[in-house]
């Protein structure tokens, strides 16, 4: 087995253990969350239905990908944990191991994305089952499944990346203005999905705007993995 | 005899402080090392130079003949930290498993974590998690992590710190029987665990004050009369105990260092200090352990130091 897939398998052992430990309180906000989120998608579509909108599909997909995007958002952000090491005093050691830096970072980010992943086929699934009892529209694509999906990961994984950087290797003030930049950034552009269908048709203006997070946060993560520096996060956490 | 720990001419400088001054050392197979100097000397700073999470400003360090930050290096060292490096949350099992798992060196390793734990005496805790645990217990799992990968180098950052009677005995025990398998390297304050433990020893404060085998270091140790004072005396006032065969006088707080070239004559220091009005509590000779070299060497530096600082003020 590669040190990648080493790596890989042990932080996925370390983080799956502390997720299990909080498993009823991670799916309790997904529920919730999930409520608010078809709850608010089921009312403006009935909002375009009395607009006289007739074709609802292109509006429920858009929905539909919003809810799971969402949902797998929070599922990814409940289990991202760069914190954790910090306040364990454990960065020493955990670089201390055969692994390089960029490789336990990646792991983190990836074993987060990976339950967004878990989040998301259910919450996708779901979320058309509901629009189809609510509007009697099945509103589902492959293609479109597969495109919310995959930028739902880059956008997670490019967050996580940046995340990680800010937390461990930049002081509390600089983390703090990074993190909320890029966390509007993320935010954004996945409510900007919610936006982008109207009874007009697709907004082009909001989806360019989606495409400038996507490239902005992936710029941000590929500048943070050249960066990360293993000397001054040490030196950062004695600080 | 091959190095598996080599620095050579290290400097280590943080911001405007340097850490680390020329530091030249070397550590050969199945050595225990010990690292000794006061706080803040730059013993944790080596040891993160050694385990390749720091690197030198200048000089270089080598490790099992390779640099310190490669994957295949640090694979070989087993490591235990001040501060234990533990992951709370996680039980003694989890902590192992996650650490072997990193390690993983092939078949039958649940066979060698609860080998590990029983020989560290938690197999009975090992479903609890870390928080619970007291300081010794997180010691001794720090020790049976450290074990894990079979290392050919084992570093002990304080290794007894925190610990009771029973608990250091524990772990010196582990570190008598790791010894036959491994290099260790023990970064520590205590003198007499050094002493009982290390067959080599380094004496850091910034840069090495003494170097090389303990019994090489212990012998090489040249008399030293020590002498409370009542009060406070110039140096000026004891220039006269050079023609009673003293080399060098050491003089701080109230206590005196002669350091003497051939046996020393306390009958004639002792009436040296009578005849010259210099009251004291106590003279006596001292004695040829690592603590009087320690103290003897650290104690000197300091002293050179203020006198230096001293002169440059006038």
């Amino acid at each position: 087995m590669t040190m990648k897939m080493k790596c890989l398998k042990a932080i996925a052992y370390k983080e799956r253990i502390a997720v299990r430990r909080n498993i009823k309180s991670l799916l309790f906000i997904i529920v919730v969350f999930g409520i608010i989120l078809l709850a608010t998608s089921v009312s403006k579509c009935n909002t375009f239905l009395n607009e006289g909108v007739t074709d609802l599909k292109p509006l429920l997909m858009g929905s539909v990908s919003y809810v799971s995007m969402f949902l797998s958002y929070v599922a990814f952000m409940s289990t991202l944990k760069f914190w954790q090491e910090k306040s364990m005093d454990a960065l020493d050691s955990l670089f201390s191991l055969p692994m390089s830096i960029r490789q336990v970072l990646t792991a983190k980010v990836m074993f987060s994305v990976y339950i967004g992943l878990l989040c998301f086929v259910p919450s996708y699934m779901i979320s058309t089952l509901v629009f189809v009892v609510a509007f009697k529209v099945f509103a589902f694509s492959a293609v479109h499944f597969l495109a919310a999906l995959v930028i739902s990961m880059i956008f997670q994984f490019s967050y996580g990346v940046i995340n990680g950087f800010c937390m461990w290797q930049l002081s509390v003030g600089a983390a703090k203005v990074a993190q909320i930049f890029t966390y509007v950034i993320f935010l954004g552009g996945i409510i900007s999905l919610n936006r982008c269908m109207t009874p007009e048709g697709i907004q082009m203006n909001v989806v360019y705007m989606l495409c400038s997070a996507l490239v902005l946060l992936i710029v941000g993560a590929v500048y943070a993995l050249v960066l990360t520096n293993k000397e001054k996060i040490i030196l950062n956490h004695i600080d | 005899m091959d190095t598996v720990i080599e620095f050579k001419n290290v400097y280590k400088q943080f911001g405007s402080t340097a850490v680390l001054d020329d530091v030249s050392f070397r550590v050969q197979k199945h050595d225990v090392f010990g690292y000794i100097g006061p706080n803040g000397a730059g013993k944790t700073t080596s040891i993160r130079l050694t385990m390749g999470l720091l690197e030198p400003t200048q000089g270089e360090v080598v490790v099992l003949g390779g640099k310190p930050d490669q994957e295949n290096i640090r694979s070989k060292i087993g490591f235990c930290f001040d501060n234990d490096g533990l992951y709370t949350n996680l039980t003694a099992y989890e902590n192992m498993k996650f650490f072997d798992m990193v390690y993983h060196k092939g078949e039958g390793r649940e066979h060698r974590i609860k080998e590990l734990l029983e020989m560290v005496n938690l197999e009975h805790v090992s479903d609890k998690t870390v928080n619970e645990f007291s300081r010794g217990m997180r010691k001794r799992l720090g020790l049976a992590r450290a074990l894990l990968a079979s290392p050919e180098i084992l570093i002990l950052d304080e290794p007894m710190i925190g610990l009771d009677p029973e608990g250091q005995a524990d772990i010196k025990q582990i570190i008598q029987n790791a010894k036959e398998t491994c290099t260790i390297f023990i970064s520590s304050h205590n003198l007499n665990d050094v002493e009982e433990l290390c067959n080599r020893v380094a004496i850091l404060e910034h840069r090495i004050l003494a170097e090389g085998l303990l019994e090489n270091i212990l012998t090489d140790t040249q008399s030293v009369v020590r002498v409370k004072l009542k009060e406070n005396c110039s140096i000026d006032q004891l220039a006269g105990l050079y023609k009673l065969g003293i080399g060098e006088i050491k003089l701080s707080h109230q206590e005196m260092h002669l350091v003497c070239q051939e046996q020393p004559d306390i009958s004639a220091i002792t009436s040296f200090l009578l005849n010259n009005k210099i009251n004291f509590i106590e003279i006596g000779e001292v004695n040829n352990s690592l603590r009087e070299k320690y103290f003897s060497l650290v104690r000197g530096k300091n002293d050179h130091e203020n006198e230096m600082s001293e002169s440059n003020r006038i």
